[in-house]
């Protein structure tokens, strides 16, 4: 090899070397706007649960099919250290108005219900808690946040952002039909498809078009400004996603939400004013475990079936009989009976009596007895608060070629 | 000059008259065919348009480009280099009157007209197969844009198959260079989905260079990233070169 020769492809090699290092140095360090956005979002969440003291939040939202709107909403939510509130307002169609109001404190929970213009008061334990929202402190969301990324491939490219003066910065993303890779387009039109289809039903005068191919987005856009410190305080995006209904018909299905995060710091929620207005009290008395013993006193069957040339036929039910002992006590007794010509089924039949003790204060028992053999064995009863039913269960099945589930329901006289 | 035409065209017809560049694009047609049953199924399935006349061809692009052009543009580059020595063929090729560079020269443009056909056939059937078969309309700058996206593709390739070639000196062995190839590309692969900010260091992140030249193109990032393929290029190209110049009999 000549000495020239070999100059020269060291001297390419060499560079090649430079161009690479000082390049590749060159992008690592320029943060892409999609980079930048993406840690401003993940300092606002952080922000909003761990450095401000308040902050109001609020999101407008429509949706519109070829112009006409199927539904729009405005939803304010404000959150101080030591109370939160929110009131939302739906519009569905042109007509059908809903609105819902939420405060929430250390002493009490107040909720409105617009249909009978009545707020529920609910009684609090007396320390509040704030509610986390930050998504990227589970480290699931991260390893999700990565997917995405792989996901959206190089649409990442196309958020552009400008700083200011001030030091806010500027997002602003563009994407058009041809730009959105097929997968995606894909992937997304049948998620949105499936999400529509089981709203086409809503009683209200305009409903959502009933999509059924041809499905494609046409165009995204969005922005978003950040304040001086990397907070974002505004958010706009847009997308239209176009289809043809059964009928032939082309939709276009246009979405817009703007977020506004304002009044940073200096947001006040006050507790409403009720006076004069229509006030229920409510204790979950309704749902909580109590007067467990006396509630379920009483008898309870289970049906045991076969089936038999493709019919399905009862052999025989399941009994059990609680009675009251005490506030955390019952006593039992559990039989099977066979209706006559199927005592066959029933060769080793279980007839017990024991005794059940609720578990701490939940909506559960134990029992002990002695079974046919003389050994001792413990079962489970579980109790329906809602639909009064017992959940029995003694080692399920003791029969080959019999099955039964351990739902009882009470016998009413 | 004359020489190094001359060596080209013969290296060209020895990979055509060889099965593997024939097979390549047989197997492309079969892509290009799945891809298509694919799409329509997608379409009656699901009732998304997936993609449209305009957009198949791209569709392919993108799946052909990240995974079966690069695998025959390595076989068909260990084939010319570590595959002469294996068959003691090399021998015959540099006793010819012919330098070494204008003959390693000559094996690359060999390469790249490979790459070039076989884009282009992709490119062809591609287009035709989603004309016939999928919605949409496709207008002359839709063609404009499927053209310069194959057309683009070119220097991805080219600089992957680069890279190979110089692998491919490397080890004198044809399957030790396939393997060492395919080590590193899903190496590659792996490390650009790891660690995504440094994804330009790794050339297999560029293979779908086309993507960054639609829409709103940022200067900043194709500047980049050309001047990434041009280094690695560089690098191969001389390393390749001084492994292949060293080479005794």
């Amino acid at each position: 090899m000549g000495r020239n020769k070999r100059f020269l492809m060291a001297f390419c090699f060499c560079l090649g070397l430079i161009i690479f290092v000082s390049t590749a140095f060159a992008d690592i360090t320029n943060k892409s706007g999609y980079d930048q956005l993406k840690d401003s979002i993940k300092y606002t969440f952080k922000s909003m649960d761990k450095h401000l003291s308040s902050y109001t939040i609020t999101t407008s939202t429509s949706i519109k099919d070829n112009g006409k709107l199927i539904m729009s909403s405005e939803e304010v939510k404000k959150q101080s250290r030591t109370a939160n509130e929110e009131h939302n307002t739906y519009l569905y169609g042109n007509t059908q108005k809903q609105s819902y109001y939420y405060y929430n404190d250390k002493e009490i929970s107040v909720s409105y219900d617009s249909s009978n213009d009545t707020y529920y008061i609910y009684e609090n334990s007396g320390d509040y808690a704030k509610v986390e929202i930050d998504p990227f402190e589970d480290s699931l969301t991260n390893e999700l946040e990565k997917l995405f990324d792989l996901f959206i491939g190089n649409l990442k490219d196309c958020i552009i952002y400008e700083k200011r003066e001030d030091g806010s910065k500027k997002f602003s993303g563009f994407v058009d039909e041809g730009q959105i890779p097929a997968i995606i387009n894909a992937v997304t039109s049948f998620e949105f498809r499936k999400e529509i289809s089981s709203r086409t039903y809503e009683k209200s005068d305009v409903k959502y078009p009933n999509l059924k191919d041809d499905v494609y987005i046409k165009k995204l856009r969005g922005t978003a400004t950040t304040n001086k410190n990397g907070l974002i305080e505004d958010v706009a995006a847009a997308c239209t996603i176009t289809g043809k209904d059964f009928d032939g018909i082309n939709h276009d299905l246009s979405a817009e939400i703007t977020i506004k995060v304002n009044n940073i710091n200096s947001t006040r929620v006050v507790k409403p004013d009720l006076a004069g207005k229509k006030v229920e009290k409510t204790n979950n008395k309704e749902n909580q475990v109590s007067n467990i013993t006396e509630k379920f006193e009483g008898m309870y069957k289970n049906d045991i079936v076969i089936q038999n040339d493709g019919k399905y036929e009862k052999i025989g039910e399941r009994i059990v009989e609680l009675a009251r002992l005490d506030d955390t006590n019952f006593k039992g007794s559990y039989t099977e009976e066979y209706v006559s010509g199927y005592e066959d089924y029933f060769i080793s039949k279980e007839t017990f009596d024991f005794d059940a003790t609720l578990i701490d204060s939940s909506a559960s028992a134990k029992y002990t007895y002695i079974d046919s053999t003389g050994s001792e064995k413990t079962g489970y009863i579980n109790f329906d608060t809602v639909n009064g039913k017992i959940f029995f269960s003694n080692n399920g099945s003791r029969y080959k070629d019999l099955s039964f589930d351990n739902n009882f329901s009470r016998v009413f006289e | 000059m004359e020489e190094l035409r001359a060596a080209s065209v013969n290296e060209i017809e020895r990979l055509f008259k060889k099965r593997k560049a024939i097979v390549a694009i047989i197997i492309s047609i079969i892509a290009i065919i799945l891809g298509q049953l694919v799409v329509v199924g997608i379409r009656f399935g699901i009732g998304s348009r997936a993609a449209d006349k305009a957009e198949f061809p791209l569709l392919v692009l993108f799946i052909f480009v990240n995974a079966i052009l690069p695998l025959f543009t390595a076989l068909v580059s260990i084939d010319i280099f570590a595959g002469e020595f294996s068959q003691n063929t090399m021998k015959i090729a540099i006793l010819r009157p012919i330098s070494r560079l204008k003959l390693f020269l000559s094996k690359i443009v060999a390469i790249a007209f490979f790459v070039f056909m076989n884009l282009l056939v992709v490119m062809s059937l591609s287009t035709l197969i989603g004309m016939l078969f999928n919605p949409g309309n496709i207008s002359f700058m839709h063609m404009l844009k499927i053209v310069s996206a194959y057309l683009i593709s070119i220097f991805p390739v080219l600089t992957v198959a680069l890279m190979v070639v110089f692998l491919a000196n490397l080890f004198k062995n044809g399957t030790a260079a396939f393997f060492a190839s395919t080590i590193v590309f899903l190496g590659f692969k792996v490390l650009e989905f790891l660690f995504g900010s440094y994804k330009i260091m790794f050339i297999t992140s560029m293979l779908d260079w086309y993507s960054r030249w639609t829409g709103d193109i940022s200067v900043q990032i194709v500047t980049r990233e050309f001047l990434i393929m041009l280094a690695c290029s560089l690098m191969a190209f001389s390393g390749g070169f001084y492994l292949f110049d060293k080479k005794e009999l």
